[in-house]
């Protein structure tokens, strides 16, 4: 029977893909997972829950800086190696983005070319490879942009990079868009930047927002994300970039995104009652100024600041992303609706606390 | 009917102290250093035995207005203790509440031999009070051709124990006093607006910094529709002694030159309650800078949450 590597397995891209391989095929899984000790490695057995109980999964902990742990798997059997472990905090520092992003991918490359019968290396990247850039985002290896808004892009551009240099290997690169909830339903079960901002609008916290009104946003889902990419690992060709996530052309501007969700929040008695307005909208050195200046306060406001802060610089930056592959719900999902069943779902659970299946993301 | 703000003056706390000093009495809820980053370096605090009344009297004759032609004095306060002299402990020994309702508008109005004027309490509009009793004060000479001169009059002190410090801001004690009349001198008022959210009646600190730029906005771009101008009208700009950094980017947001705004008062007093606008407006008319026809805007948020701008021209 074959097997499927899924590094970051404990990840929330890494379960869903387990998830659904688990059901769309017969392959067994190996569940390559970090677990410094005993307690963090019970932590992520909870997490992975059912998948670690099922007999197909074979759980295994260890680090990027070391794959010696998969040693123990027979390379032979081995035919996908789906690579989904990253750091994945815009805010990361250089150095864990180069040893984890950049290192890890090179090791898990390296492991793979070490796999006689393997089929495909899947490796779900970012959109946000492409940095700063303006203008057309093909699926096409990017030149190096001039800046990035943080380490985490430029670690997926470096990673990107890696794959390139490796020719003699049947790689797929799936550059995902923001993830902004499971499934057209809006439920939420991995909270990022994006959420941590509209709870600051809809608690009346963040009255300026840092961006260019015209700025496209990029988003999709969990489930259109994995159907994606299961589907091309499977009939995809080699070598192949694509864009995960909604086109240019079907895009929300930052405003139009901002109207809708301000309408969605309208709808909650709360938010009504409490007489928020809508944000304006700000240049990047005020939002620095005040992100930096509330920093120096301290308090809650600064913590979900910093968390916007290493990302605000896109926001700035109009992308007009090209996308091949028909999603899911074939690349025409109205982007309102899925915000319109976000929020609602958001405002609902108030952020997750109130079904308790919410959970921060680094 | 046109009316007029002249008669300026303002009383701070008469102890003086700097972030440093208030920080080592536990007066401030952030570090020294972040509030001297945001433009604070000195204020004012009353020493136990100065009260509010006392401001407001120190503020008062320091204005040289003529005490019996004064027909209606419009005492307002951000803080409701400071509107009543209350004597808590002969009304807990008696149960009787007329020592509860000790009014300062009253004291001030008998210690200055402000004989005819009627007085008003006005204690619900935190700090944008004193825009609030300017409003008031229009609207009544407005409505009432028996009144002529109208004192605004706020006055402040914070209970001891006390942090010196809101949202942000470094606080003072003090009080500011204005004449509103039909006579041409000083500010001719032309308009205020005010907005009010009381959703946000209990808003912490964040909500207030969160609400700051777009009701400011809002509030300013109200009261530039309501008179038919835009900012370009506006030669200068007095806002509230607030966080530089708030002010940098709600400047920003309006379009407000560095030029046009006007708030010197900010190093040496941080933010003074109610009193800022017109300590702030008192030392445009001083500085030489201020012609004649230039149009003013002063705005001012408040707990409430409260919003309110005038709108002013130079005589």
């Amino acid at each position: 029977m074959s097997l499927i590597v899924i590094t970051g397995a404990d990840g929330h891209l890494g379960q869903a893909l387990a998830t659904d391989l688990l059901d769309r095929t017969e392959s067994r899984l190996a569940l390559f997972c970090r677990g410094d000790d005993e307690p963090a490695r019970a932590r992520k057995l909870t997490r992975l829950g059912r998948l670690a109980g099922n007999p197909r999964c074979q759980v295994i902990f260890g680090d990027l800086d070391s794959l010696e742990p998969m040693a123990e798997l027979a390379r032979e059997d081995i035919r996908y190696v789906v690579h989904c472990a990253a750091a994945t905090d815009f805010g990361v520092v250089r150095e864990l983005a180069q040893r984890v992003n950049v290192d890890g991918t090179q090791r898990v490359v390296d492991f793979a070319r070490a796999c006689p019968n393997l089929e495909r290396f899947v490796f779900p990247g970012s959109l946000y490879a492409a940095g700063l850039r303006e203008g057309s985002v093909s699926e096409e290896f990017l030149e190096e942009p001039a800046e990035f808004a943080n380490h985490y892009e430029w670690s997926k551009w470096e990673a990107e990079r890696i794959l390139q240099a490796a020719d003699d290997l049947p790689w797929q690169i799936y550059r995902v868009g923001t993830i902004l909830c499971d499934d057209i339903s809006g439920r939420v079960s991995q909270f990022n930047v994006i959420h941590n901002t509209l709870s600051l609008l809809y608690y009346g916290l963040l009255s300026v927002v840092p961006g260019a009104a015209d700025t496209r946003v990029y988003i999709t889902t969990t489930d259109s994300t994995v159907a994606t990419i299961v589907q091309q690992m499977h009939d995809g060709e080699d070598r192949r970039i694509l864009n995960v996530t909604n086109p240019g052309d079907l895009s929300l501007s930052l405003r139009d995104l901002l109207d809708r969700v301000y309408d969605a929040f309208m709808r909650d008695e709360r938010f009504a009652k409490h007489g928020v307005l809508k944000p304006l909208f700000c240049d990047w050195e005020s939002f620095e100024t005040l992100a930096q200046s509330i920093d120096s306060f301290g308090g809650a406001m600064a913590q979900s600041l910093k968390s916007i802060f290493p990302f605000a610089r896109q926001l700035f930056s109009d992308k007009d992303v090209q996308v091949s592959t028909q999603d899911v719900y074939g690349s025409t999902a109205d982007v309102g609706d899925l915000i319109d069943a976000t929020c609602d779902y958001l405002t609902a659970t108030r952020w997750g606390r109130e079904t308790g299946e919410g959970r921060q993301c680094a | 009917m046109d009316t007029y703000i002249n008669h300026m003056a303002s009383a701070l706390g008469s102890r003086q102290q700097s972030l440093d000093d208030a920080g080592s009495l536990g007066q401030l809820m952030s570090p020294a250093e972040a509030l001297r980053d945001s433009g604070f370096f000195t204020h004012h605090v009353c020493p136990d035995d100065e009260t509010a009344l006392d401001l407001a009297l120190a503020a008062f004759n320091a204005s040289g207005i003529d005490a019996p032609s004064v027909d209606a004095i419009i005492y307002s306060t951000c803080l409701p203790q400071n509107g009543s002299e209350s004597d808590m402990p002969l009304f807990e020994e008696t149960g009787d509440v007329k020592h509860v309702m000790r009014f300062p508008a009253s004291d001030l109005q008998s210690t200055c031999g402000m004989r005819d004027a009627i007085v008003i309490g006005l204690n619900q509009q935190a700090c944008t009070g004193m825009l609030g009793a300017l409003r008031l004060a229009r609207c009544m000479l407005i409505a009432e051709s028996t009144f002529d001169n109208i004192l605004c009059i706020t006055a402040d002190r914070f209970p001891r124990g006390a942090k010196y410090e809101q949202a942000y801001n470094l606080i003072s004690d003090g009080a500011a006093a204005c004449l509103v009349s039909r006579e041409q001198q000083g500010y001719r008022l032309l308009d205020v607006h005010h907005i009010t959210n009381g959703a946000m009646v209990t808003a912490s600190d964040d909500e207030t910094v969160g609400s700051y730029f777009n009701y400011s906005g809002r509030l300013v771009d109200e009261t530039l529709q309501r008179n038919d101008l835009s900012l370009a009208d506006v030669r200068w700009v007095v806002p509230q002694n607030t966080n530089k950094k708030a002010w940098q980017i709600l400047s920003k947001l309006l379009g407000i030159t560095e030029e046009q705004a006007f708030f010197p008062s900010i190093d040496s007093a941080g933010h003074v309650i109610s009193a800022d606008n017109i300590i702030n407006l008192s030392a445009l008319q001083s500085s030489g800078k201020l012609q004649s026809g230039d149009k003013v805007l002063t705005f001012m948020a408040g707990f409430g949450s409260n919003w309110q701008c005038a709108l002013l021209e130079a005589v």
